[in-house]
C-alpha cells in the first residue's frame, strides 16, 4: 500500500485527471444539474425572472472575478508561487498519491481559514458578501464572486507552496476543492447517510452556511471536509429551514450593483466612522463592529 | 474556543498533513541511498559512481539546428553548459554557455531550472525532467510557451 502510495507519477497523468474533474465537470455535470434545478423551479412554480435574473448576474461576477484572477495571476501571482517554491520551500516533494492527497487535505484545511476569515474581518466580508447576497439557492450562485475573492486566497496557499509543495499542484487542489463546494449549491438533495454527513460538507450544510437566520451565521466553513468545523467549534446542523441571502438584502440583479456592494457598504462605513484607528479597525474588525 | 486553542489544533493539523509526505519521502530517499550504495560497492573496482545525468547530450532543434549540451556536477550541484551549437548546414562554433541547474532528481524524475535564449534576453525558467534510457525528456511550460525537449546522449 504505501509502496503505491510512494509510487512517483507523472505530471501528464496528474494534469490530465484533475481536468476531468475541475474544468469538464462544468459540462458532464454542473450545467445538466443546473438545467434540472430551472425544470424543478418550474414544477414547483419558483421559475420567476428574479430567478433567472440572479443566475445571469452570478455568472457575470464570475466572468469579473475570472478577469480579475487572470490579471493578479499575470502581474505578481504565478511569479511570487514560483519564487517561494524555489527559495522559501522546504525540501520540495515528489509527485505521488500521498502527495497529492495530502495536498489536497491541506488546501481544504486553507480553504477553511480564508473562508472563515472572509466572514470575520470586514474587508473580507466586504468581497464574500456578495456570495451571500443572492436569496436564491443553486448552481449559479457558487459562481457569484466578489472583486477580491482572488486575493484572500493567496495568503493560505503560499504557506502550502512553503510545505514543499508543487505550486502547479497547490493551484489544482485549490481548484478542486472550489468545484467540490461548487456541487453543494443546491436544494434538491436533502440529507446524505449519516458517515457521509459526518465527514464531508453536504448540500444540507452547505446551505447551513447560506442561511441568514440568527443560529446559522458563521457556522459551517469548510470545503471538503466539514470535520474542520467539527474540530474547530463551527459546525451547526440544518434544522430551522434555511433562509439565504443577507440580514440587510440588495434587492437588486443589476450585476454591477451586486459586484460593489460590498465594498461600497464597508466604504460608507469607514466614510462614516471618526478617527484614523477607528477606520482601520473597520477593515480588520468582524463585519458588525462599530467604535464606541 | 479560546485562540490558543484554534492555533494549536491548526498547527497540529499542518503539521501531521505536511509532515506524512515528508517523512515518506526521506525514507524513499533512505532506502534508495541504501541500495544505491549497495551497488555502488559492488562496482568499486571497475568505475567510481557519478550522477545518471552526467555527460553529453545532443537536441535537435527542427529548422534551427542542434545543440550539444554537457552536464557536469560543479560544487556539488549538477548544472549545464551548452558546448557545441550547430547549425542546419552542419556548421558548427564552440560555446560555453551556462543554460541549466538541476535542483531535484530522485528515481529517473527531477525538475530543474532551464535558461532558455529568446530575443537576445535569457529567461530563466523551471522545469522537469524525465530520464528514459539514454533520452532525457525536459519539459516547461512558461506562461503558455510550452514545448517538451528530447535530449539524446552521445
Amino acid at each position: 500500500m504505501i509502496e503505491f502510495l510512494n509510487k512517483e507519477l507523472n505530471w501528464v497523468d496528474v494534469e490530465y485527471w484533475f481536468s476531468i474533474f475541475n474544468d469538464w465537470s462544468l459540462v458532464y455535470l454542473i450545467i445538466p444539474f443546473f438545467i434540472v434545478e430551472l425544470v424543478r423551479y418550474k414544477i414547483q412554480d419558483r421559475l420567476s425572472k428574479d430567478v433567472i435574473f440572479d443566475s445571469i448576474a452570478n455568472v457575470i461576477t464570475l466572468g469579473a472575478f475570472v478577469t480579475i484572477e487572470y490579471i493578479i495571476g499575470i502581474l505578481f501571482a504565478t511569479k511570487l508561487y514560483f519564487w517561494v517554491h524555489y527559495n522559501l520551500s522546504l525540501p520540495h516533494l515528489p509527485l505521488n498519491w500521498i502527495t497529492i492527497i495530502c495536498c489536497v487535505l491541506l488546501a481544504d484545511f486553507a480553504y477553511y481559514w480564508d473562508h472563515r476569515m472572509m466572514h470575520r474581518i470586514g474587508i473580507g466580508w466586504a468581497t464574500h458578501t456578495v456570495h451571500h447576497s443572492s436569496p436564491h439557492f443553486n448552481m449559479s450562485v457558487a459562481y457569484r464572486f466578489g472583486p477580491l475573492d482572488a486575493v484572500f486566497p493567496l495568503l493560505f496557499s503560499i504557506p502550502i507552496v512553503m510545505l514543499g509543495f508543487d505550486p502547479i499542484l497547490v493551484l489544482l487542489s485549490e481548484v478542486f476543492v472550489q468545484v467540490f463546494q461548487t456541487l453543494l449549491h443546491t436544494e434538491m438533495i436533502k440529507k446524505l447517510p449519516k458517515p457521509i454527513e459526518y465527514i464531508f460538507n453536504t448540500p444540507s450544510h452547505h446551505r447551513v452556511h447560506h442561511g441568514s437566520n440568527r443560529q446559522y451565521w458563521d457556522k459551517n466553513y469548510g470545503g471538503i471536509l466539514i470535520i474542520w468545523d467539527r474540530i474547530l467549534g463551527t459546525f451547526e446542523p440544518e434544522v430551522e429551514t434555511v433562509r439565504y441571502g443577507i440580514d440587510k438584502p440588495i434587492n437588486s440583479n443589476n450585476p454591477f450593483v451586486i459586484f460593489f456592494h460590498g465594498l461600497q457598504r464597508l466604504g460608507k462605513k469607514v466614510a462614516t466612522t471618526k478617527g484614523f484607528i477607528n477606520k482601520l479597525l473597520c477593515l480588520i474588525k468582524p463585519p458588525g463592529w462599530e467604535s464606541k | 474556543m479560546s485562540n490558543i486553542k484554534l492555533i494549536s489544533i491548526s498547527t497540529f493539523i499542518i503539521i501531521v498533513l505536511a509532515g506524512i509526505p515528508h517523512f515518506l519521502e526521506t525514507n524513499t530517499i533512505n532506502v534508495s541511498n541504501y541500495k544505491e550504495k549497495e551497488v555502488v560497492k559492488e562496482e568499486t573496482t571497475i568505475k567510481v559512481s557519478k550522477h545518471p545525468l552526467e555527460g553529453k547530450w545532443k537536441v535537435d532543434y527542427r529548422e534551427e539546428g542542434s545543440v550539444m549540451y554537457q552536464l557536469k556536477m560543479e560544487h556539488n550541484k549538477l548544472v549545464g553548459y551548452s558546448i557545441k551549437l550547430m547549425d542546419v548546414k552542419g556548421q558548427f562554433t564552440s560555446d560555453h554557455t551556462k543554460i541549466f541547474t538541476l535542483t531535484s532528481f530522485i528515481n529517473n524524475k527531477g525538475k530543474g531550472i532551464y535558461s532558455v535564449a529568446y530575443k537576445n534576453k535569457i529567461y530563466d525558467i523551471p522545469c522537469k525532467l524525465e530520464l528514459k534510457s539514454s533520452e532525457l525528456y525536459v519539459s516547461y511550460d512558461y506562461y503558455g510557451y510550452k514545448d517538451t525537449e528530447i535530449w539524446k546522449r552521445q
